[in-house]
């Protein structure tokens, strides 16, 4: 490397290292002498992400749940003619299989169908009184998704093959009433998120903002020094992701603490008290809240600084 | 006995008829005068006169409502915030109430400046100049304590040193000596002194009365916003 270039790396790596010092440096050393005026902020921070991550566990295993009986409730019988062709059987088969909102077809035969119907209440003694077979054969159509219902029983109610008099299981209301149900539920936990995250957030400006306005002389100094808009607002907007960063941890800590004890219950009570959620999703859960109270830090700090002037 | 002085550079500081009011209250009123480099002048007059809205003006702090304002060959009129941060880059400050970084430490307070100003400066290349500027206020065995660790007359100190680090083309100066014991101002009157000697144009507002006579420099007095008068004394005043 010649002179000149090794003089200019030199020059530039003293540039980085002082603006970074000037940010960074100047943002841990402001941040753990002035560690006293940032425990207000930090503990609403603390108590908001421990709340929001809570929150998300229990909306994960309410989701998984609603999923759970969504994709139960997914499925409708085509009930077939008596006395249908194979090939008309097959045919249909291959055309449900066909539809990109069709999950699986399978075939439910007369004798399958009251086997199942023994076994459900009410239906043994109907099942057992019929000198004939009274139940249809029928194909059992596993959907995507709930929403697809409607359209895919429409299909199917068409095909030769199928019982005009009773073509499907598929009942208009009671799945509107699932959908809507799935629906409400959905946008309920989003509007309960975004609500919590509206509080932490207008929560952690205002503690974020009470602590920069007791440093208002510092900020006013700078300006008269000289110091530029980003050597004042960087060390306050790192300090927000430190004070954040600290919140999260803690909280991550709780989270884990409180998922931990959660599984201890389920497994000696033998019931599960967060259907579907692991040590995976708790574990994004809790590097997310981690995550989230660094960024939450930031902006409240970039938010909590706008407008202080000299 | 009174003298002028007449010096061929172009003025480090020079206000033309500037006027300047907090609301209805004319805190300046036609105020004009310059100052060169290399020239120290002491701003004298009873309280509410007008020295710290000059000083204010000079800083960029406040706006001249009439008037021409140039300080370092910038018209600060009508600087914008950029133009105004690089004219704070030349121009030191003592304030009247010290303005130090409670954050930082006292070594710490004189290298930000520093490196504030100049970018290019390596960190330790800014606590030594930064050390080097405590101890010639009598400071260096404080460096390493902050400001609310310091007496009143340490802490002006420590804003003298943190003002002259930079060798700055312009010092301006709020009663620096208020807080200080006869022997701490002489210290620090010798050191505007000397930097005035290096080429810096010095403007002191003060107080004392003391001072300015044995000074034998320049002296601009306002009285309600005015000049009232501007005069070098000499050996024999």
């Amino acid at each position: 490397m010649s002179l000149p270039s090794r003089r200019r790396g030199r020059r530039l790596s003293v540039l980085l290292g002082n603006t970074s010092d000037l940010v960074l440096g100047d943002a841990v050393r402001s941040w753990t002498r002035n560690l006293r005026t940032v425990t207000p902020a930090l503990g609403t921070m603390w108590l908001l992400l421990v709340l929001a991550g809570l929150f998300t566990l229990g909306a994960l295993a309410a989701r998984n749940l609603v999923q759970r009986e969504s994709r139960d409730a997914s499925v409708v019988h085509v009930y077939l003619k008596d006395g249908v062709a194979d090939q008309d059987v097959a045919t249909l088969t291959a055309r449900l299989r066909g539809d990109p909102g069709v999950a699986s077809v399978r075939s439910v035969s007369k004798e399958e169908a009251l086997r199942s119907a023994r076994s459900r209440p009410g239906l043994p003694a109907l099942a057992g009184d019929a000198s004939t077979n009274p139940f249809p054969a029928s194909l059992e159509v596993r959907l995507h998704s709930l929403a697809d219902a409607g359209r895919v029983a429409g299909t199917a109610a068409r095909d030769p093959a199928v019982d005009p008099a009773f073509p499907t299981s598929y009942d208009a209301g009671s799945y509107q009433r699932l959908q809507s149900f799935v629906t409400s539920v959905g946008l309920g936990l989003a509007g309960l998120l975004l609500l919590l995250t509206l509080v932490a957030t207008v929560v952690t400006v205002n503690g974020i903002r009470a602590a920069i306005l007791g440093r208002r002389d510092d900020i006013a100094t700078m300006h008269l020094v000289g110091a530029s808009g980003w050597m004042i607002r960087g060390p306050f907007v790192f300090e927000g992701a430190l004070t954040g960063s600290l919140a999260g941890l803690l909280a991550a800590a709780v989270l884990v603490a409180a998922f931990a004890g959660l599984q201890d219950v389920s497994a000696r009570t033998f019931s599960q008290l967060l259907p579907g959620v692991d040590w995976r999703a708790a574990g994004i859960c809790a590097a997310g809240v981690l995550a989230g109270g660094a960024m939450l830090g930031s902006f409240a700090s970039l938010i909590g600084i706008r407008g202080l002037r000299a | 006995m009174v003298s002028s002085t007449t010096t061929p550079d172009p003025p480090a500081i020079r206000l033309d008829g500037v006027s300047f009011s907090y609301g209805r209250v004319l805190a300046l009123d036609n105020v004009s005068f310059s100052l060169h480099p290399g020239e120290l002048a002491y701003l004298v007059g009873p309280s509410a006169a007008g020295k710290t809205t000059v000083l204010r003006l000079l800083h960029g702090q406040l706006k001249p409502q009439r008037g021409s304002l140039i300080v370092d060959g910038q018209e600060l009129g009508r600087a914008r915030a950029r133009k105004l941060r690089r004219v704070r880059h030349r121009v030191g400050v003592i304030f009247q109430d010290y303005r130090l970084l409670r954050r930082l430490t006292a070594a710490e307070n004189v290298a930000y400046t520093l490196r504030v100003v100049d970018l290019w400066l390596p960190r330790r290349e800014a606590l030594s100049r930064a050390n080097a500027a405590l101890e010639a206020v009598g400071l260096s065995e404080r460096a390493n304590s902050f400001p609310h660790q310091l007496s009143g007359g340490q802490q002006q100190r420590l804003a003298i040193a943190r003002a002259i680090a930079a060798a700055p083309t312009v010092l301006l100066a709020d009663e620096p000596t208020a807080s200080l014991d006869s022997v701490e101002a002489r210290r620090v009157l010798a050191l505007f002194e000397l930097a005035a000697s290096g080429g810096t144009a010095v403007l002191v507002a003060t107080h004392n009365a003391e001072e300015v006579a044995r000074s034998h420099r320049r002296v601009i007095g306002l009285s309600d916003g005015r000049v009232a008068w501007d005069r070098v004394l000499s050996r024999s005043a």
